[in-house]
């Protein structure tokens, strides 16, 4: 994957043909994203069984729900994780309050030992989230942010090269960051 | 010592080498700040590596069989989608074609006739749907319709049968709208209108089936307009796609993968 590039393989053509109904973009949609919805629903769940259901469930909700699919507020990839968390709350709320209890402990990110593959998983799902996001912020806090993303430069090596005041960038990276970790947190308005 | 400032959380989640001594120390003691902390670097890190999609485990069979029996999906989709996709990640970029499936393909006159095969240039690590192998419509079976004219000429005005608005893609600005036109005759020609022309290279126009898997080659637009032959008995549910691609002049008459406008066909 190239940097600021979440989902190579998935072009906003397939979404058209996705919403009009094309039963082969859901096949292809399944393709791209069925791996990372069924890791994401396994690594929360540590269960293989449920995590079919909650792979199975998340792509019949999503070809149910497609007419509430909105262009507008997220990309089909950023959708799709977000019914996936959907999904797997719904699962995890089905089972008792102590596994439940069990389940948040053992999910907790950042928390213990690391599993390469639930942080490849959330990493993945948190790109799509994000996805299209440096757009969304205008400018200059796109060109600020993608220079220190992608190109490492400092808020001093910014400021000089865009000839902006120090503190203005630094003001920009804060709300910038603020803004994503808000895409994050929110739910995309996934069903 | 007080909480960080959001301006200094911010810098020190977002370099791993800031110099701040002073406030790593405050992160470790203060589970307020080190909570924020965490949930801006969280933002940061999904920026800025690159995760390994090798370690995601697939669905079994029984998975899309589920999907599919619940919802009634038909036939053609009955494979599990994940079984019948070849590994991308060894294709190369840009798949040449047999030699014998190669035929005259309207292109601008540049010498010499065999393929080349070319380095990948600038290309996304995995290769694109439509480069992986698949049945291919002879590109030959599309011929550009060089002079728009004789669409008009005949005595009735041509019908539009369908149409799509082209949206652009990454990195592109240019809008658009396509129109199947039927002819009296029955013939049928693409008519495009871009707002303008934004190709590096030139511009190519394609009809593509709905999963990627399949394209048609109906020729080259020079300006942001064009009127292109659709080659009789294509059938248009089967390659509703419109795309417009940003082609080098480097005699591959694949697809470059990069496109610059597309819509779908609605009639």
């Amino acid at each position: 994957m190239l940097p600021g590039q979440a989902a190579p393989g998935w072009d906003d053509g397939m979404t058209s043909s996705f919403v009009a109904g094309d039963e082969k973009a859901l096949a292809a949609a399944y393709r791209e994203f069925g791996p990372l919805v069924h890791t994401l629903a396994l690594r929360s769940l540590q269960d293989r069984s449920s995590a079919d259901d909650v792979t199975q469930e998340v792509f019949i909700r999503v070809w149910r729900s497609r007419s509430s699919f909105n262009p507008a507020v997220a990309r089909l990839p950023a959708w799709i994780v977000g019914i996936t968390r959907n999904a797997i709350a719904d699962a995890q709320s089905a089972s008792t309050r102590e596994i439940r209890k069990a389940i948040a402990v053992a999910g907790d990110r950042g928390a213990g030992e690391t599993d390469p593959g639930r942080e490849t998983a959330e990493v993945l799902a948190d790109r799509l989230l994000l996805d299209g996001e440096l757009e969304r912020l205008g400018e200059p806090q796109g060109s600020i942010m993608k220079l220190a993303f992608f190109e490492d430069l400092t808020h001093e090596q910014i400021s000089r090269k865009l000839e902006l005041p120090l503190g203005t960038v630094k003001s920009h990276i804060r709300r910038s960051l603020t803004h994503l970790r808000s895409r994050l947190e929110a739910d995309h308005a996934a069903p | 010592m007080p909480h960080l400032d959001p301006d200094r959380l911010s810098l020190l989640a977002l370099y791993d080498n800031w110099a701040d001594d002073e406030g790593r120390e405050h992160l470790r003691s203060c589970a307020e700040c080190q909570a924020d902390f965490a949930a801006l670097r969280r933002a940061v890190d999904a920026m800025k590596t690159t995760p390994d999609a090798a370690d995601l485990e697939a669905p079994g069979p029984h998975v899309w069989a589920g999907i599919h029996r619940d919802l009634g999906l038909s036939r053609a989709v009955q494979n599990d989608p994940l079984a019948t996709a070849p590994d991308a990640a060894q294709l190369p970029a840009r798949t040449p074609l047999p030699e014998r499936t190669l035929r005259p393909v309207p292109r601008p006159p540049q010498g010499g006739s065999a393929p080349v095969q070319v380095p990948a240039r600038d290309a996304p690590r995995r290769a694109a749907w439509w480069q992986r192998p698949g049945p291919w419509l002879a590109a030959a079976a599309a011929t550009l319709l060089v002079a728009a004219g004789t669409v008009w000429t005949l005595s009735r005005g041509p019908e539009p049968v369908a149409q799509a608005d082209l949206a652009p893609l990454a990195q592109y600005s240019a809008t658009g709208s396509a129109a199947v036109l039927r002819a009296p005759d029955g013939t049928r020609s693409l008519q495009v209108k871009l707002s303008k022309d934004e190709a590096r290279g030139y511009q190519e126009v394609w009809l593509i089936a709905p999963d990627l898997s399949r394209l048609v080659s109906l020729g080259v637009m020079n300006s942001a307009s064009g009127t292109f032959e659709v080659p009789a008995g294509l059938d248009l549910a089967d390659f509703p796609i419109v795309d417009v691609s940003d082609e080098p002049l480097d005699g591959n008459p694949g697809h470059s993968s990069v496109s610059i406008v597309r819509g779908t066909l609605t009639s």
